[in-house]
């Protein structure tokens, strides 16, 4: 009877850990670098602890043409976060693999008026994502599509 | 819908705080100051742009402030007074080789959250003051288990530096509930 | 020739790191070169870009609005119709209610397209005494409201990254009934406006286009001039949909602003029995200041003060709902021609903002 229990166990733990290894892969197709459609940025999704962050890694204008200095986060509501560069800005934060193809838990944040969306990303195919910014409910927002772009191989 | 919940549950979380103000004082709160240390790390080489370094943090509620023991519960607020950042002696690295620093706390049931930020870099040698948000309330992450603290150089230019570590200093305020 | 020799620097570098990378944290991506994503190819077939329907520093999009307007005291002259003499009276005030949605209900970088509606109340108090008010335009309008209810749809097509077209229908209830009994459904205003436009850079965005509308009151066919633009460097920026409005833009920051300009406001107002073939053509020039700002969150202020300027208030007989321009008919006269002064107005409202 033992031996019974512990097998189910060994092959539920089995089966627990396989699906749990498979959404991991599946949510990782998330990681890499992203064009949003105005191409006015590049966005690197990565994966910090069990969620998916992603930062500005490129921007088409870099200077801010008021100040002549590197853009910074001067809409942030937060006065003493204004001086925060917007390279390396992470405007994705903490969305969590929820379902298939979908990412769900996460933020928008639009450094053009300092305002954080709720945000879901849907996978269309493993190169475009609907990024969908919403205002509370999901009805009122906006969806973007987003480009996989191709990194160069790596030189290992 | 988890999402969802999550800003609901803000939004309760405000409307309670907001209820405890007006009824002032039902809950009174103490505020003590303590100073955390957090050894952040990251493995070169590093190109120039920001670069992370990360630590993971394992919250022990009796170790926080000296001589006091509360639970988790009993956070109503964290807050930061001062954030700094140095740089080990041993590492050959010195603060002017950074246009900018950020520092930020992430944790698996708690939105990513901005504490401070130095940009631009202007000093020399290997400690730099950094300026912290205001009105970021870190509470929530002190009833983790663990988090993560995450904080960026950006490099002004390419290092060949096979580790850089950077030692974060913060001088924060956690109020208690009696 | 830093560049150069990088590639060899890095040979090196990663043949000595090796063992160091083996140890990385897998969840933890590694760095890399920055200078790296200045060219990057598609991964696929690259995504076709699209004009955005906004410009960089445009004030937020209202998605639902509440407000109160009120405009302060005027006289009103009532001209001679039928057998009754001209009459002037005083109006203490017109106020009411506005509310107002616009909700996208497809909203992608290909398209956006909106369906929105408003419900307009207009209150008429007069100081007179309702017994000394013979004339019948004078008499409704104190005995019933104006009231407007409405739909509306903004349809935004990008064709390309720079072109774009855009086009609002909106079909209006106007009149002094009270809801819920509203009017035959053969006296609703259909307004159209179609713009082509081209947004040259985040900027700046302009179009022309041609409108079917009853801003002037009556139905008229204009043509329309589409103008936004934001300075890069300097606060200041412009947001013009002429004939309809046009406004100075001043930013003190992303969630505050202050616009300075005009308004044309209007529409046509059919009259219940027994006066069912009249509609007032009412048209107002308002000159105001305007200041928006954040409340909390995605909910905004919206604070007006201004000069209303009557441009018409008169009456046209309208027989069985079927409007004519004077654009084809230049001199069919009007039923009634009234004349109101002109007095100062404000508007309070409180937005949910898509910034």
């Amino acid at each position: 009877m033992k031996n019974v229990l512990m097998s189910f166990f060994a092959v539920a733990a089995l089966i627990f850990s396989t699906t749990a290894f498979a959404q991991n892969e599946e949510g990782d197709r998330l990681i890499g670098v992203w064009e949003p459609s105005h191409g006015k940025a590049k966005v690197k999704i990565e994966k910090i602890g069990t969620k998916y962050y992603g930062k500005i890694v490129w921007l088409k204008e870099p200077i801010d043409p008021e100040t002549n200095q590197p853009k910074v986060d001067k809409n942030n509501p937060d006065e003493k976060m204004r001086s925060t560069p917007l390279r390396g800005y992470r405007i994705l934060k903490d969305f969590e693999y929820t379902d298939k193809d979908t990412w769900t838990e996460g933020t928008i944040y639009d450094p053009e008026n300092g305002s954080t969306y709720s945000c879901t990303i849907k996978m269309t195919d493993d190169n475009t994502l609907d990024i969908r910014g919403y205002i509370g409910v999901s009805a009122l927002g906006r969806t973007d599509v987003w480009k996989r772009l191709q990194m160069p191989k790596k030189k290992k | 819908m988890e999402g969802k919940k999550k800003i609901m549950r803000k939004v309760y979380i405000q409307l309670l705080l907001g209820v405890f103000v007006l009824l002032g004082a039902c809950t009174s709160t103490t505020p003590h100051q303590t100073t955390l240390t957090f050894t952040t790390s990251a493995d070169g080489p590093f190109f120039a742009g920001p670069n992370s370094l990360i630590s993971t943090y394992e919250v022990n509620l009796n170790e926080l402030v000296d001589g006091q023991q509360f639970t988790a519960d009993q956070i109503a607020k964290v807050s930061v007074n001062k954030v700094t950042a140095t740089i080990p002696r041993s590492d050959s690295s010195t603060v002017d080789n950074f246009l900018n620093a950020t520092l930020q706390f992430v944790a698996d049931d708690v939105p990513m959250t901005s504490i401070a930020v130095k940009n631009p870099i202007e000093a020399t040698g290997n400690s730099i003051a950094l300026d912290a948000s205001q009105e970021v309330d870190l509470a929530d992450f002190f009833k983790q288990n663990t988090f993560t603290v995450l904080f960026d150089w950006d490099f002004n230019e390419d290092s060949y530096a096979e580790s850089l570590g950077t030692i974060v200093e913060m001088e924060l305020t956690f109020e208690i509930k009696n | 020739m830093q560049k150069r020799i990088r590639p060899l620097l890095w040979a090196l570098l990663v043949c000595a790191a090796l063992p160091l990378f083996s140890q990385e944290d897998s969840t933890y991506t590694e760095e890399e070169d920055y200078s790296i994503y200045d060219n990057l190819d598609y991964a696929d077939e690259g995504t076709k870009r699209f004009a955005s329907a906004k410009i960089s520093g445009i004030s937020p999009a209202r998605l639902i609005s509440v407000g109160y307007d009120y405009q302060a005291g005027y006289d009103i002259t009532a001209g001679a119709f039928d057998t009754y003499a001209a009459q002037t009276a005083r109006v203490n005030s017109t106020q009411g209610v506005r509310i107002g949605a616009n909700i996208p209900v497809i909203s992608k970088n290909s398209i956006i397209v909106q369906l929105g509606g408003q419900i307009w109340d207009m209150n008429y108090d007069f100081e007179d005494d309702p017994a000394t008010l013979n004339h019948p335009l004078l008499q409704t309008l104190q005995a019933n409201n104006l009231t407007t209810v409405g739909l509306n749809s903004t349809i935004f097509k990008p064709l390309n990254e720079t072109n774009f077209i855009l086009v609002q229908v909106s079909a209006d209830m106007n009149g002094d009934f009270s809801i819920p009994e509203f009017q035959e459904v053969n006296t609703i205003k259909n307004s159209v406006a179609a713009i082509w436009g081209k947004r040259p850079s985040d900027y700046k965005q302009w179009g022309i286009g041609i409108s079917r509308t009853f801003r002037a009151g009556e139905m008229n066919y204009v043509p329309i001039l589409l103008f936004n633009w934001t300075s890069p460097t300097t606060p200041w920026g412009t947001e013009i949909l002429f004939p309809a409005r046009g406004h100075v833009r001043y930013t003190f920051n992303r969630q505050n602003m202050a616009f300075f300009g005009f308004e044309l406001e209007g529409n046509s107002y059919k009259l219940a029995a027994p006066y069912n073939d009249l509609q007032i053509r009412r048209s107002e020039l308002r000159f105001r200041f305007m200041w928006q700002r954040q409340l909390v969150g995605f909910i905004w202020v919206a604070l007006e003060a201004g000069y209303r300027i009557n441009y018409s208030f008169n009456v046209d007989r309208v027989p069985g709902g079927k409007d004519f321009s004077r654009f084809f008919v230049l001199d069919d006269p009007f039923v009634m021609e009234n004349a109101l002064t002109n007095p100062l107005y404000f508007n309070l409202s409180f937005n949910l903002v898509s910034p």
